[in-house]
C-alpha cells in the first residue's frame, strides 16, 4: 500500500481517524504529522522514519485526549514513534540481507525465493503493526493527564506546530533547488499565497 | 506474449520492495517478480534463470518497469547471461537516482503541498485526501506503465530513449511548480498569522527565522528543528501547571 501512497500520515491519519470515528481529528493530526515528513527522501540505504505506524499511533493517542492538548500530544508523539520506528525497519532490512544469504548457500530455488520475499513483507506488516499497536496504547494511557495541562487554544497550538515546521519547509525549498534558482517562482508565490489567505 | 509477461511483472513490482536488504538491496524482489515470466521464456530451465537474477540490483520502484521490459525481452530474445548482468548492472544507478530526483524529491512534496494547501485554505479532509491519492496515482501508474513500454520497446537500448526524455530536467521543472506551491502554502499561512495583531508579526519573524535556518542547514537542521519542537511542548505543559 506505500508504493499508492496510502501510508502517508495525511492519509493514514485520517483512515484512522475514520475508523475511530474522528476523521476531522485523524486529518488534523496526520497533517501536522506530514508537514514534518515532507522532507524525507527515501533513497538508497539511508534510515527512514516509520511515519505511519507513528501516525496511526499518534491519532489513536490523539482521540482520547482532550483537544486542544492532544494535538501537540499526539504529533510529537507519533514523531517519536516515527523515528524510533525507523530502527525497527533497519534491523528487518539486515535481518532480511542474512535470510538472503543463506538462500544463496542452500542453493536458490523460486520456492526459496518466494518464501524469503513473502516472510519479509510479513514480517514488515507485523512490525508496523507492533509499532502503531503499541504506540496506540502506550499514548493513550501515558498521556491522558498530560494533554489536561496544555495551556493553549487550537489557534495558538496549531501556531507553534506550524512555527516548527516552518524549518522543514526552508528544507524543502533547498530541495526544490535552493534559494538562488527558485527565489522568484517562490517569493511570487508568497504574494498569492497572502492574497488568498486574506481573500479565505 | 511479452508484452502479457511483462504486464505481470509489473503488477508483482508493487511489492518489489518488500524484501529490501543491505546485501541486495531489491535484487531478491526483482528475481521473485521475475518467475512467472521466467518460467514461461525456460520452462524447465527457469530455476537456473531465476537464481541468475538474485544478485545486487537497484532502482526507483517506479521505473522499475524500464528494466524489467528490457530484461523480459532479452530473456526472450536469448541474449547471453552476462551481457543482461551487465545490463543490470549499467541501469541501477542511474533508475535510482532518476527516480529519485523525479518522483521523491519533486512529484511527491509538490503533490502533499498541494494538498496541504488545500486543506489550509479550508478544503474539506475527505476531498483533500482522495484530490491527492488520485492525482499521485495517476501519475505513479502512468509513470510504471511508460516505463514498461519503454523497456519492452527499447531492451538494451533504453539509456538512449532516457537520454530523449530527460528525466533529470523534467524533475527540475517539476521542483520550480513545487517552489511556487510552498511559497502560496507559506503565504496562507503568514496571511492567517497577520490577524493575529502583535502577536502574529513575532509569529511571522521567528517563522522566517526558522525557515532560513532550514534553507542554510538544510537536512542538518532537523535534529535540532525537532528536539526544539519537543521541548517546547514539554516547557508549554508544564507551564500549564503554574
Amino acid at each position: 500500500m506505500g508504493q499508492f501512497m496510502v501510508s502517508r500520515p495525511i492519509i493514514s491519519g485520517a483512515l484512522t481517524g475514520w475508523l475511530l470515528g474522528q476523521p476531522l481529528m485523524g486529518f488534523t493530526v496526520g497533517a501536522f504529522i506530514e508537514l514534518f515528513s515532507l522532507v524525507a527522501l527515501p533513497s538508497g540505504g539511508t534510515r527512514l522514519a516509520a511515519s505511519a505506524s507513528g501516525t496511526v499511533a499518534a491519532v489513536a493517542t490523539a482521540a482520547a485526549l482532550p483537544v486542544p492538548g492532544a494535538y501537540p500530544v499526539a504529533v510529537v508523539w507519533g514523531l517519536v514513534l516515527a523515528h524510533a520506528g525507523g530502527y525497527g525497519v533497519e534491523v528487518l532490512r539486515r535481518w532480511n540481507a542474512r535470510r538472503w544469504a543463506a538462500v544463496e548457500e542452500q542453493g536458490i530455488t523460486a520456492h526459496r525465493v518466494t518464501v524469503t520475499h513473502w516472510r519479509a513483507i510479513a514480517l514488515d506488516g507485523l512490525r508496523a503493526a507492533v509499532v502503531a499497536g503499541g504506540g496506540a496504547l502506550i499514548g493513550r494511557f501515558a498521556f491522558r493527564g498530560v494533554a489536561d495541562l496544555w495551556p493553549l487554544d487550537e489557534a495558538a497550538t496549531f501556531s507553534v506546530l506550524l512555527l516548527f515546521a516552518a524549518v522543514d519547509m526552508g528544507v524543502l525549498l533547498k530541495n526544490f533547488g535552493g534559494w538562488h534558482r527558485r527565489r522568484v517562482v517562490f517569493l511570487f508565490g508568497i504574494v498569492v499565497g497572502v492574497s488568498i489567505g486574506m481573500l479565505v | 506474449m511479452l508484452a502479457g509477461l511483462a504486464r505481470g511483472a509489473l503488477v508483482r513490482s508493487l511489492l518489489i520492495q518488500g524484501s529490501w536488504n543491505f546485501r541486495l538491496l531489491i535484487g531478491g524482489g526483482f528475481a521473485w517478480m521475475m518467475i512467472p515470466a521466467l518460467r514461461r521464456i525456460h520452462g524447465e530451465d527457469a530455476e537456473a534463470a531465476i537464481a541468475r537474477h538474485v544478485e545486487p540490483f537497484n532502482s526507483h520502484p517506479y521505473l522499475v518497469g524500464i528494466a524489467v521490459g528490457a530484461v523480459i525481452r532479452m530473456e526472450e530474445e536469448g541474449v547471453d547471461p552476462e551481457t543482461i548482468r551487465r545490463f543490470k548492472a549499467a541501469v541501477r544507478g542511474p533508475l535510482g537516482s532518476l527516480g529519485d530526483r523525479l518522483v521523491w524529491a519533486a512529484i511527491r512534496p509538490t503533490l502533499l503541498l498541494l494538498a496541504l494547501l488545500a486543506w489550509a485554505v479550508g478544503g474539506p479532509p475527505l476531498w483533500v485526501s482522495i484530490g491527492f491519492l488520485v492525482a499521485y496515482n495517476a501519475v505513479h501508474l502512468g509513470l510504471r506503465w511508460w516505463g514498461l513500454q519503454v523497456g519492452l520497446s527499447e531492451g538494451p537500448r533504453v539509456a538512449r530513449r532516457l537520454q530523449e526524455v530527460d528525466l533529470a530536467r523534467r524533475a527540475g521543472r517539476i521542483g520550480g511548480h513545487g517552489a511556487m506551491a510552498l511559497g502560496v502554502f507559506c503565504g496562507v499561512l503568514v496571511a492567517g498569522s497577520l490577524g493575529m495583531g502583535l502577536w502574529g508579526w513575532v509569529w511571522t519573524a521567528a517563522a522566517a527565522g526558522g525557515f532560513g535556518f532550514g534553507l542554510i542547514r538544510g537536512s542538518l537542521s532537523i535534529r535540532s528543528a525537532r528536539l526544539a519542537l519537543v521541548g517546547a511542548v514539554v516547557i508549554i505543559t508544564i507551564s500549564g501547571l503554574v
